[in-house]
C-alpha cells in the first residue's frame, strides 16, 4: 500500500493523523492549507527535479506555493472532503473517538469528539524515512526536503524532531538549500498569513510550556492550561493492585475504539495508543469526593 | 542522492541507506541507529564522512532475527550475544 500513495497523501497521513474530524481548528486550517500546497509540488516533482527547474517556472510554483495562504475555507473544506475519502479508500485512514473523550469529564457529558487515525505500520514508515533522511548526514533528498518545508510551515515539524535532533535537522535543512538556489528560495517561503502565525505561535508556545516533566505536573492539577494533554480516567475498582487498574485502563481505551499496546522501555512500561505514547500516572481528582484514577501523560520525541 | 528511489529500485540494489531501511522494514530509524551502534547491524562505510550503506537482504534478516529474539523476552546483550555466535 506504501507503494500506492502519492506524495500529498503521505504528508496527509502525518499531518492529519490526530486532528480533530468534525471541528475547525488553527491547526487543522494550517494542515489543510499545506496539503494544497503539497499538491502543487507533486506536480512539480512529477515532471523534473527542483534543482533543475528554471527560475521563472519555479517563481510561478512559489506563487502557487503562496496562492495558497488565502483559501477559503470551503475550498479547504472541499480538499479535506476529497482527500480523506480516497485516503479511506485506500484504508489508510479511519475516523475514530478522539482520545480526549475519553477523560471522565467528556464522556461522562456525553461528549463525542472525532479524530483521524492514520494507519500505524504507513505513518511509521512514512515518519521514519523521513526522520532518518532528515537527521543522517547527506542523505536528504528533494521529497523530504519539501515534506520538512511542509511540517515547518504546517507547525507540526518540531514534533516529530526532540529538541536536541531539532539542532541537527536545522543544520542540515541550511546546508541542503545551500545546494541549489532553488531550495533556498523555497525554504525562505511562507504560506501562513499574520493572524494564524500569531494564534499559532500562542498555541505552540503554550503547548512546549507543557512539555517538560514540572509544567506537566502542574497541567495535571490545572487542566485547562492544555485540556489535551491532561486526560483523565477514573479507575475506581476496590482492592485492585496498579497492574490490575492498568489492565483496567487498557480494556477502557480498546472499548472507546483506540489501539493500545503496552510498551516496555528498560524499567519503564510505557503505553502506545494509536500513533502516540503515554504514561500513565496514578492521580486523584477531587471533586465533591476525590476519584481515583490514572492521567495519561503524552511522551514527546 | 538527490531524489527518493523507488520502491522498485530499493528492491533491486543489493545495498541501501538507514532511511530506505527504515521505509521498508517499517522499524524506527533511533531502533535502526541503536541496533547499529550496539554492532547488531553490520553496514558499509567507504570514508569516515560519507553515509553507511546496508546489505539489504542481510540487514533486513538480521532484523527479523532481533525482532523475533525480542518477543522471546531477551534483553539486547543476550540478543547481542547470540548473534554473535
Amino acid at each position: 500500500m506504501y507503494t500506492k500513495l502519492s506524495f500529498t497523501e503521505k504528508y496527509a497521513l502525518l499531518c492529519l493523523d490526530n486532528l480533530e474530524s468534525q471541528h475547525h481548528s488553527t491547526l487543522k486550517k494550517l494542515s489543510l492549507k499545506a496539503i494544497s500546497a503539497s499538491a502543487f509540488l507533486e506536480e512539480a516533482l512529477a515532471k523534473e527535479d527542483l534543482s533543475s527547474m528554471e527560475t521563472s517556472s519555479f517563481h510561478l510554483l512559489l506563487n502557487q506555493l503562496c496562492s495558497t495562504k488565502s483559501l477559503s475555507q470551503k475550498k479547504l473544506d472541499q480538499t479535506e472532503k476529497n482527500l480523506v475519502s480516497i485516503l479511506k479508500e485506500k484504508h489508510v485512514i479511519e475516523e475514530t473517538p478522539d482520545l480526549l473523550s475519553c477523560d471522565i469529564n467528556y464522556y461522562t457529558s456525553g461528549i463525542k469528539l472525532m479524530n483521524y487515525r492514520s494507519d500505524a505500520a504507513i505513518y511509521t514508515r512514512i515518519l521514519e524515512c523521513l526522520r532518518a533522511e532528515a537527521l543522517e548526514e547527506d542523505s536528504l533528498t528533494e521529497e523530504s526536503f519539501c515534506l520538512l518545508w511542509l511540517l515547518r510551515e504546517n507547525s507540526l515539524l518540531y514534533d516529530f524532531f526532540s529538541s536536541l535532533e531539532q539542532e541537527t535537522l536545522e543544520k542540515h535543512l541550511t546546508e541542503f538549500s545551500m545546494k541549489c538556489e532553488n531550495y533556498k528560495l523555497l525554504l525562505q517561503t511562507k504560506f501562513r498569513n499574520t493572524g494564524e502565525s500569531i494564534s499559532n505561535f500562542f498555541l505552540s508556545t503554550k503547548k512546549k510550556a507543557t512539555e517538560n516533566q514540572f509544567m506537566q505536573g502542574v497541567n495535571l492539577i490545572f487542566p485547562f492550561i492544555n485540556r489535551r494533554n491532561s486526560i483523565f480516567i477514573d479507575t475506581v475498582i476496590l482492592g485492585t493492585s496498579s497492574s490490575n487498574r492498568r489492565l483496567e485502563i487498557m480494556a477502557f481505551l480498546s472499548e472507546h475504539g483506540h489501539f493500545v499496546e503496552d510498551i516496555t522501555l528498560g524499567e519503564e512500561k510505557l503505553l502506545k495508543i494509536d500513533n502516540g505514547y503515554y504514561r500513565l500516572f496514578p492521580t486523584v481528582r477531587v471533586c465533591r469526593f476525590p476519584i481515583q484514577g490514572m492521567a495519561l501523560v503524552p511522551i514527546y520525541h | 542522492m538527490s531524489r527518493q528511489r523507488s520502491l522498485e529500485k530499493i528492491l533491486s540494489s543489493d545495498y541501501i541507506s538507514i532511511g530506505e531501511l527504515a521505509r521498508l522494514t517499517g522499524v524506527r530509524y533511533s531502533t535502526l541507529k541503536y541496533y547499529t551502534e550496539e554492532n547488531l547491524l553490520p553496514f558499509e562505510q567507504e570514508e569516515e564522512n560519507l553515509t553507511r550503506r546496508y546489505k539489504r537482504l542481510e540487514s533486513i534478516d538480521r532484523i527479523q532475527e532481533i525482532k523475533k529474539l525480542k518477543d522471546e523476552k531477551l534483553s539486547i546483550s543476550q540478543i547481542k550475544e547470540i548473534l554473535s555466535k
